[in-house]
This record gives structure tokens, C-alpha cells and sequence, in this order.
């Protein structure tokens, strides 16, 4: 083979490269970002936590309740010897009260400087979306809008994409 | 194996269906109801959030933390353990910032139990009125 047939042949390949990145590019601007996020169920409804911020699921654990504080707050669990604060997901979004089943689940997500447990009804699934956030409803139980990002439509169905500072940021 | 010298001696009782300790040290001795005290006695419900359940095993904690003096009442004393530093460990910021103040200071690890940590100065600095009406006449 001569030189010259080589260089032809890898500036052949360089160049279908460069249009399979912009056709995806393209493809990605034409159907919106890729959002990851882990799926969860409460009383019915699916919310999801932008997997970036998950750091393990856990079946839950006994929980020691910390008297005086806020109700959304269950307490305090024992990880591997990790102290972590546990939130009642429901109770925060207003779906009514949490309480620990065979069930239930607890995300640990992570936050700067702590890692924070919530406990869910159920996980579902790991899922990636495409397309982009959208306000939340106007019929949302009060008060849950300002504790989404917004939602995202995910088979036949829509999804609330947890804002997970607004979680952490109540103090009430 | 060797004691920990810098190990916490911490009584630990139960009181309001949740796990408690308290510094040894912070506790003078364990009364039964039935004993005149004539320290003030602190309300649970009211420094604690938690009321106590009427139990046969019920007791009095009577607090000395430095010179303040309290009766505390708590539904059973259970053991007395030592806690070295890997067995305590700090509330989580989000607990200790929704907590009106240090009257929890730390959270202990006993197996797969918990334990919060009392301390008894920050205690008796908030015993009540009614509480101490109810220790005198007891007294």
C-alpha cells in the first residue's frame, strides 16, 4: 500500500468521526439533554433524584427518633457505623406521613459536607430521560412545586425531579 | 485488652420509648419514685420533648453536674457501658441546627443500637417552674 492511500484512509476515518459526533450533537439539541435519575414511588407518584446525587439505597434500618425537632425529620440511623439524619420524603412533599416497611427504601444522597437519608416507599428503577424540565404542575399537593426542579415525561407518565438543597433547606 | 483511659463511663436508660445517656460522672446515684428528694425536678416532656411511659421499673436520676442539682425521671435504668472516641459520634448538622440547643451533644454507638447523649449541665439550666413546685412538695 502506498503512503499516500494511508493517509487518505485515516482522514476518511477522522472525517466520519467528526460527523457521527455532530450527528449526535445534533440528535442530543433535537431531543433535549440526558437526565439520569433514580426513580421512586410515593403513595402512587414518581419522583426522581438526579443520580448524580445518589450515593446508595438501603433497606431501612431501625431509626432512633430525636425528640424537638421538626416532623419531617424521622432521626437518626446507624450505616456501617455512619450517623445519618433521616428525612420522611412524603411528609416534605405533603403526601401525608412516612413510616419504615419491609418495602420502603432509603436513599442516601449525597450533600456537601453530610450525606442525608430518605426514606421512599419504593425504588423503581435507574432511568435516563430525554427532553427537558418542565414547570411543575399547578395541581400539585401545596407547597410541592418549590421542592421540584420540574417534571419530566417518562412512560405515559410525568416525573418530578427532586430539587434536593429545597429538601435539605426546610426548617419547619 | 487495655481500658480506654479516654473512654466515657455513660449510664444509659430509657425514657419515652428512645435510648439515652448520660455522663456517669454528671450522675450522683438512681432513686426509686417512692424516695423524698428535695432537688428540683425536671419535666421530660418539657425539657426532653418525650413523656415518661408508667412503669413498675421507673426511676430518678438525681443529677450533679458540677454544682446544679435535678431529679430526672426516666423509665429504667439499663447498664452502664464505656464509650471510646469510635463509639461517638456527632449529630449530623442537620439534627443539631433544628435543636433549640446543646442539651444533645453527641450520639453514642452501642452494636447497632443509638444512644443520644444528654448533658446534664445544659439540663438542669432549663428545669421548670411546675417541676420544681412538684420536687419540693415530693421532697
Amino acid at each position: 500500500m502506498m503512503a499516500g492511500e494511508e493517509t487518505s484512509g485515516a482522514e476518511r476515518r477522522a472525517a466520519l468521526l467528526r460527523q457521527a459526533d455532530e450527528a449526535a450533537q445534533a440528535q442530543e439539541a433535537q431531543d433535549g439533554a440526558a437526565i439520569h435519575l433514580l426513580l421512586v414511588a410515593l403513595s402512587g407518584e414518581h419522583y426522581g433524584f438526579p443520580l448524580d446525587r445518589v450515593r446508595e439505597v438501603v433497606k431501612p434500618a431501625p431509626i432512633t427518633p430525636v425528640p424537638s425537632i421538626p416532623e419531617h425529620i424521622l432521626g437518626v440511623m446507624n450505616l456501617r457505623g455512619e450517623i445519618l439524619p433521616v428525612l420522611d420524603l412524603k411528609r416534605l412533599l405533603g403526601l401525608g406521613a412516612g413510616a419504615p416497611d419491609p418495602q420502603g427504601r432509603i436513599v442516601i444522597v449525597k450533600s456537601p459536607g453530610m450525606a442525608v437519608g430518605f426514606l421512599a416507599d419504593s425504588v423503581e428503577d435507574a432511568i435516563e430521560v430525554r427532553g427537558t424540565l418542565e414547570p411543575p404542575l399547578a395541581t400539585l399537593p401545596e407547597g410541592q412545586a418549590q421542592y421540584l426542579q420540574g417534571q419530566v415525561a417518562h412512560a405515559d407518565r410525568l416525573v418530578g425531579v427532586l430539587n434536593v438543597e429545597a429538601l435539605l433547606a426546610r426548617r419547619e | 485488652m487495655m481500658a480506654d483511659p479516654l473512654a466515657l463511663e455513660v449510664l444509659c436508660f430509657r425514657l419515652g420509648g428512645i435510648l439515652w445517656g448520660i455522663e456517669a460522672g454528671q450522675v450522683d446515684r438512681i432513686a426509686r419514685p417512692e424516695e423524698a428528694l428535695d432537688d428540683p425536678l425536671l419535666d421530660p416532656a418539657r425539657v426532653l420533648g418525650v413523656a415518661p411511659e408508667a412503669s413498675l421499673q421507673g426511676r430518678r436520676l438525681l443529677l450533679r453536674p458540677g454544682t446544679a442539682r435535678a431529679i430526672l425521671p426516666v423509665d429504667e435504668v439499663l447498664d452502664l457501658v464505656s464509650l471510646s472516641a469510635n463509639d461517638l459520634a456527632a449529630l449530623p448538622p442537620l439534627i443539631a441546627g433544628a435543636l433549640p440547643d446543646e442539651r444533645i451533644w453527641a450520639v453514642g454507638k452501642v452494636g447497632t443500637q443509638i444512644l443520644l447523649l444528654l448533658d446534664a449541665a445544659t439540663l438542669c439550666g432549663t428545669k421548670t417552674g411546675a417541676g420544681d413546685r412538684a420536687g419540693q412538695e415530693e421532697g
